[in-house]
């Protein structure tokens, strides 16, 4: 299993210096560990949940400052970016799933996820009779107009 | 040679506080502590200024998470730290005596 934050970590030592991320990043990262530790510990899902979130996405603020500031670019489009690898880091991890339903919303699943579709109903039957009996019908009025 | 005044902005002062009060603390309990005052995002960058003006101290905390996580950072005031809250707050009590009540 690994950690919470080692995936940003991995990201923020390519473009922060070694004292930025001793200073700034560590720490910050750090701190998520611990308290979302804690929250799981005590098994609150979606604090846990929220803590990563919010710990990720002000990890990749603190990110993008530092490298817009050291490299002149402009902040805005680097926080969308790296907002957007946050999101994505958060999603990727494997307890970003949704904790399992109570058993009374369960619910047997389709291929798609979706409740399997209702038994088609049964063809509608004509007995075939009846079709020769008009057949036997207009055949019979066709040859009274003859006569 | 002029001496440079060293100065305190209200945040650094806010952390010196705390720190001066509990002596040690990690930017997590800061966070907390300072109702609203010190975000999470800024408290690193303002503990990374305050340690290059020799405000403060920070060592990594010897216990790590049992997953296998990084130590905490803990941050302590120095004693240059401490006399420059105790001028700075002075300074307030005297100029702005309004804002210390």
């Amino acid at each position: 299993m690994t950690m919470p934050g080692e995936s940003l970590r991995a990201i923020a030592a390519l473009l922060c210096e070694p004292e930025t991320m001793n200073r700034l990043i560590d720490p910050l990262i750090a701190d998520m560990q611990f308290e979302s530790l804690e929250a799981q510990e005590r098994g609150h899902v979606w604090r846990n949940r929220w803590i990563r979130l919010s710990g990720c996405v002000t990890c990749c603020r603190l990110i993008s400052l530092h490298v817009s500031y050291r490299r002149g670019l402009v902040w805005i489009p680097a926080t969308t970016l790296f907002l957007v690898a946050a999101i994505w880091v958060f999603a990727s991890s494997r307890q970003g799933e949704l904790p399992p339903l109570p058993p009374s919303l369960r619910v047997e699943k389709g291929p798609r996820g979706y409740p399997p579709p209702p038994p088609p109903p049964p063809p509608p039957c004509q007995p075939p009779a009846f079709m020769g009996g008009c057949e036997k019908q207009s055949l019979s009025a066709t040859a009274r107009e003859a006569r | 040679m002029p001496r440079r005044l060293r100065t305190l902005s209200a945040k650094e002062m806010l952390i010196l506080q705390m720190l001066i009060r509990e002596s040690e603390l990690y930017g997590l309990q800061m966070v907390a502590q300072s109702r609203g005052r010190l975000k999470r995002g800024t408290v690193y960058v303002t503990l990374g200024r305050m340690e290059d003006k020799g405000y403060v101290t920070s060592r990594a905390e010897k216990d790590t998470p049992p997953g296998g996580g990084l130590p905490r950072r803990i941050y302590r005031p120095t004693a240059s730290g401490r006399q420059v809250y105790d001028a700075w707050s002075l300074a307030v009590e005297r100029l702005m005596p309004e804002f210390v009540r």
